[in-house]
């Protein structure tokens, strides 16, 4: 009611006002170059975005030149992308010429360690954006446990769920911040029968994916966002811990016992579905075996990107543009010349065996 | 440490007394000083005795118009004296202490004041940054419709801005608009805005004293970090009636007051109300279905009984409204046939609508006794209260088949804030050297953040009857307890050195924890005989209230919410000094500079949805830092047939909160942090009749937030980018600089019986400069007549509320 009324006073105001031209935003063609990278020190390779920011628009900033320089070297160029298709991960591919529309991308490979000074100079038509970030050193993951438990979902009603239990400890010495992220790793075959009979041979596919996990209570985890099963009749647009970021606030230079929550599901139908690796064609299979682990990897990460990413969760909440009603939010950066984020994030995870799917069969089961 | 306060205290009260009745025999002279016209006590005006030798001591009347001096026994004058009106002296010799009650003539008006001015603002007090705001210069103030303003006119004031460009909010020295209190007659209010901010509650014809306080503070006052502003209203005249009668372009007063008991019990009674209060009935005619109308009114009054010349009673009350309707009627009949065949007849008639209003109600009773002629008391208990409705309906009744039904839907929205207080104030006249002032107060606050509430009721549809009420937002209402002690003393250490140490100590309980605060006041004066003073002051104050308002405009939602146990009390500290010359006769000039730090003022967080917010608001704001400066340079002219002023601050105010979800824990300029600003304002009076006023505004732009690029954002663990504004940091864009000319003439022409009648021609904005009110992003379609193609522009835009506003009115005194 509140903002019905806001808006009734607004439009009162308008008809009684006048509106005039400050300036026209498209006389202003300049643009920001737009550095934006996420990795980590677990990965090999690596992408870096660039884009052109304009005022009204992104554009994909091609043709440039991007050096990689750690510690004040130079290591290599990363080069940019052929247009490809898209493949997905069962290695479906499908065109994808929007998804350069707003970005480059600039590929190179390259290991990274704690303590390296990274550095990302992007030149183009004269002008230079450097980004510049340090490796953190790692929290570490002394030990993860799982267990069985039932619970209320977000939605209220009684469900199976895998509880992990990760014991953290904290870097000395200074504030450090974290991000969380659940992986699955897991191999998948697919067996194809018919009436008892095997039609064909195996097919074995690996996959590697990050997993949806709940955050119910665990204060560290949740630092200072609301829980996932608060009752707030304007939950959609209450900002929540969507990027899954925290501080060390709560258990500086010490250790902790973090809780995070899995599903447990049946095998899904996705799983189900296999590419012949002669023909290309889809083929359903009649049962498969998984096996695998869940990983609880814990990313250490610089203040710039705990800012930044707090900063998504807001976004994630209410949209990207801006509104009179919601509190705007500022991106913070660490480009010099240009504008956008580069991050690399140290790397801890311990896994466990994967439990959470079910029995296999054509029928999806759920707990 | 409230040991060693009560020490000091003592010290304060018994050691001048003490070591001056060493000195010699010393009487005592106290009394009122009024206006002979009206019998109205004269705040701050001025009584210097003057013995054979030359030497003069003087005092000047408190905030009730009384006055005690305390000089040597013998034969003495003493001259009475205030701005505008003419002097009296009296020959006395005096052998005991006296009381010596006198009646200034405003006939016999000077244009200036021959004695000491007030001791509690202007050049000649003590407390940097205090200012009185000539009552003439409130009235013939061109501002909105003719309309005269206070908070219009108080805007005009160095080191205060109005925030956006045409409301009546007041930032003070960085400070954000809840952070004034806002006294009339010494009870706060806190809503005194109509019309989202347009004008304020204030009727200039029911005031009689506005004092603003911005640098150091008496000790007297607490509860708000950036400003006090204390409004005086009339009690009445005491020998004859008077008033007048004001019609404008959008609101009519009325103004009476005048002796119930002549010289003994008066009243004063001030009236104003918006035209379309009466057009209720026309609108409906025109309108014929649907029904809307807003109007604001304002009741003010006071019944003053002087029961003796020891005591005096004040019965003060203030009510005021700001009121939306809108409603839509309609009637049908009708039928539906089924696929069946069937048939069903309807007749109905329905109701919708809404309702909005707001306002505050004040109640005071107030007591003024004098134990002594060194000693003077007002007790005060009040009541105040400021609420906000919002409802809206849905109403219908008929008949379906010849069967009646009703069907009754009605939201209702509450929010507000309660207080009750009692208070007693001591003024206490040792010597001239010193004049002690201590007193306490209480208040016991009741905050409403929100309650909403639906009535559902039903009958005759078919289904079973209903009538319900829903609960969807009932908060808890937080009460707060508040107690605070305080003393100050004004002591003269010989003629060139004044100073005023004090102390304001708060308790207040809120949510169950304790906060006590301890609030140092000091505020000195050292003047040479060319005219030249200097002065320097330090003042903390704490507040335990918070206005949660994020909008540019001052709106009814926002909320009032207090302290918690999370939320801690803001506190500022203020450092000041100047420099200030009134030795050209007819002239001041003055030069101030200021630094303020501010401590857990709050702010939302980033991305925090601004509605609905009283559950759980304490999650969405953050506690901060706030620091401002600057300096204030004031010339004014208050003699002669042009007076007037400049007033110019270079200033700067900024934000930082640590915690990092505001703005990513790094500093940010203040939203209203305007580097430059200058008012002039400037009367003349051409002849007794006819008189011109006009005054020039220039402020740098203020800030706001805006999307400076599109960026491209990265997901961690994801392929793709997404386009999404950029904003570097909070408030980083800065609005056009602001200025108007506004420009009014008095038309003064006496009735042959009685009275004046008085026309006014004002205009707003002279030069209908577009000053930006609200900044927003829009799109333009811009049509090519060569090409005849239509291409859409994006454009950033302002909404101007304000253009050039001509008006008249009348206004006939009696």
């Amino acid at each position: 009611m509140r903002i019905n009324n806001i808006y009734i006073a607004l439009t009162i105001l308008a008809t009684v006002s006048c509106t005039g031209v400050i300036e026209y935003l498209d006389d202003d063609t300049s643009y920001e170059i737009v550095v934006n990278m996420q990795t980590s020190t677990a990965a090999e390779s690596h992408t870096v975005f660039v884009s052109k920011g304009y005022r009204q628009e992104v554009k994909g900033l091609e043709g440039a030149e991007v050096t990689i320089l750690v510690n004040g070297d130079e290591v290599c160029k990363a080069i940019q992308e052929e247009k490809e298709d898209f493949v997905d991960a069962h290695g479906n591919h499908y065109s994808n010429e929007w998804h350069y529309r707003e970005q480059a991308r600039y590929l190179f490979d390259h290991v990274f360690k704690p303590g390296d000074r990274v550095g990302i100079r992007v030149e183009y038509d004269g002008r230079t954006a450097l980004a510049q970030t340090v490796v953190p050193d790692p929290g570490t993951v002394e030990k993860l446990d799982t267990m069985s438990v039932n619970r209320k979902d977000i939605l209220g009603e009684m469900s199976g769920f895998l509880e992990y239990s990760a014991a953290l400890r904290d870097v000395d010495g200074e504030d450090t911040y974290y991000r969380v992220e659940m992986i699955e790793r897991k191999t998948v075959t697919g067996h194809f029968e018919q009436d008892g009979m095997k039609v064909r041979d195996d097919i074995t596919e690996y996959i590697e994916e990050p997993i949806d996990y709940y955050v119910f209570s665990d204060p560290v985890l949740l630092d200072g966002y609301p829980s996932m099963t608060d009752d707030n009749i304007l939950a959609d647009f209450t900002p929540v811990n969507s990027m899954n970021v925290f501080s060390d606030r709560l258990f500086p230079d010490s250790g902790r016992t973090v809780r995070t929550h899995v599903m447990k599901v049946g095998y899904q139908y996705a799983y189900f579905v296999f590419r012949d690796p002669d023909t290309g064609a889809m083929l359903y299979a009649s049962s498969v075996d998984m096996v695998g682990e869940t990983v609880f990897r814990l990313m250490t990460i610089d203040r710039i990107e705990f800012n930044y990413l707090k900063a998504i969760n807001n976004f994630q909440a209410y949209g990207y543009d801006s509104s009179f009603i919601i509190e705007p939010t500022s991106l913070p950066t660490n480009v010099s010349g240009g504008i956008g984020v580069v991050s690399v994030a140290s790397v801890s995870e311990m896994a466990v065996s994967l439990e959470r799917f079910g029995v296999v069969g054509r029928e999806v089961i759920y707990y | 440490m409230i040991s060693r306060f009560w020490a000091l205290a003592v010290s304060l009260l018994i050691l001048p007394s003490l070591a001056l009745n060493a000195q010699g025999r010393r009487v005592t002279v106290s009394g009122y000083i009024t206006d002979s016209a009206t019998g109205e006590t004269l705040i701050g005006a001025g009584a210097v005795s003057v013995d054979g030798s030359g030497s003069r001591i003087g005092a000047v009347t408190n905030s009730y118009g009384y006055y005690s001096l305390t000089i040597p026994s013998g034969n003495t004058s003493i001259q009475y004296s205030y701005v505008g009106y003419g002097m009296v002296v009296e020959t006395v010799r005096l052998v005991r202490d006296t009381v010596i009650n006198v009646a200034l003539d405003p006939s016999a008006a000077i244009r200036e004041s021959v004695v000491v001015a007030s001791r509690d603002a202007g050049i000649q007090s003590t407390y940097l940054g205090a200012m009185e705001v000539p009552l003439a210069q409130i009235r013939n103030t061109p501002v909105l419709f003719g309309e005269s303003d206070v908070l219009k006119a108080i805007q005009m004031m160095p080191g205060v801005q109005g925030g956006n460009e045409g409301f009546t909010g007041l930032y003070v020295r960085g400070g954000g608009p809840d952070e004034n209190l806002i006294l009339m007659d010494g009870v706060p209010i806190y809503n005194v805005d109509h019309m989202m901010g347009l004008f304020s509650v204030f009727q200039s014809e029911a005031v009689k004293k506005v004092t603003l306080y911005k640098g150091s503070f008496p000790a007297r006052y607490g509860g708000r970090t950036s400003s006090i502003l204390d409004i005086r209203t009339n009690d009445g005249n005491m020998k004859e009636t008077h008033g007048s009668l004001g019609i404008g372009l959008i609101s009519d007063k009325l103004h009476l007051e005048g002796p119930i008991l002549k010289d003994r019990l008066s009243y004063s009674l001030s009236a104003r109300g918006m035209h379309t209060a009466v057009f209720a009935p026309v609108i409906r005619a025109i309108l014929k279905d649907t029904y809307a109308n807003y109007y604001f009114y304002d009741l003010t009054g006071k019944v003053t009984w002087r029961l003796s010349d020891r005591d005096r009673f004040f019965l003060g009350a203030y009510h005021g409204r700001d009121k939306f309707l809108y409603k839509e009627y309609y009637d049908w009949e009708g039928y539906e046939i089924y696929d069946d065949g069937s048939r069903t007849d309807y007749s109905c008639s329905s109701r919708e609508g809404m309702d909005l209003h707001w306002g505050n109600t004040v109640g005071s009773l107030r007591w003024n006794h004098i134990f002594s002629n060194r000693l003077f008391s007002n007790a005060t208990v009040a009541y105040n209260r400021y609420k906000m409705s919002m409802g809206s309906e849905s109403f219908e009744k008929g008949k379906r088949n010849g069967v009646k039904y009703k069907e009754n839907y009605n939201l209702t929205f509450n929010s507000g804030i309660r207080d009750l207080s009692a208070r007693m104030d001591l003024d206490f006249t040792p010597n001239p050297s010193y004049l002690v002032k201590f007193g306490g107060e209480y208040i016991y606050h009741t905050f409403i953040p929100e309650t909403l509430t639906a009535l559902e009721q039903s009958y005759g549809n078919g289904m079973e009857a209903t009538d319900t009420t829903l609960n969807f937002i009932d908060n808890k209402r937080y009460r707060g307890h508040e107690l605070s002690v305080y003393a100050e003393d004004d002591w003269s250490l010989g003629r060139h050195v004044t100073v005023n140490p004090g102390v304001h100590i708060a308790l207040f309980v809120a949510d169950g924890k304790p906060y006590i605060s301890v609030q140092p006041r000091v505020s000195s004066k050292f003047s040479l005989d060319c005219g030249v003073s200097f002065k320097a002051g330090y003042a903390r104050m704490a507040q335990y209230v918070h206005l949660l308002s994020s909008a540019q405009i001052s709106l009814p939602v926002d909320l009032w919410v207090p302290i918690t146990r999370n939320i801690r009390p803001v506190t500022s500290d203020q450092f000041s000094a100047g420099t200030y010359y009134d030795g050209l006769k007819g002239w001041e000039f003055s030069v101030e500079g200021y630094y303020k730090a501010m401590n857990n003022i709050l702010e939302y967080k980033d991305g925090t949805l601004l509605l609905g917010n009283s559950g759980c608001w304490e999650e969405k704001v953050e506690m901060g830092k706030g620091r401002a400066m600057g300096v204030e340079f004031f010339i004014q002219k208050t003699t002669g047939k042009a007076t007037g002023w400049i007033a110019y601050t270079l200033a700067k105010s900024d934000r930082l909160f640590p915690e990092g979800n505001i703005n990513h824990g790094e500093r940010f300029p203040y939203k209203y942090d305007r580097r430059h600003s200058l008012d002039i304002s400037f009367n003349y009076e051409f002849t007794p009749r006819l008189e011109l006023n006009a005054t020039c505004s220039f402020a740098s732009g203020g800030t706001t937030t805006l999307p400076e690029k599109t960026t491209a954002v990265l997901l961690p663990d994801r392929d793709e980018v997404i386009s999404a504004d950029y904003i570097s940091h909070r408030n980083n864009y800065r609005l056009p600089p602001s200025h108007r000319m506004n420009v009014g003439l008095n038309v003064h022409r006496p009735h042959k019986r009685r009275g004046e009648g008085i026309w006014n021609f004002s205009v707003y904005n002279l030069y209908n400069y577009k000053n930006p009110n609200f900044v927003f992003v829009s799109y333009d379609q811009i049509y090519d007549a060569q090409t005849g193609e239509t291409t859409s522009r994006p454009a950033l835009k302002k909404i101007t509320i304000l253009p050039i506003l001509p008006s008249i009115s009348y206004t006939f005194k009696f």
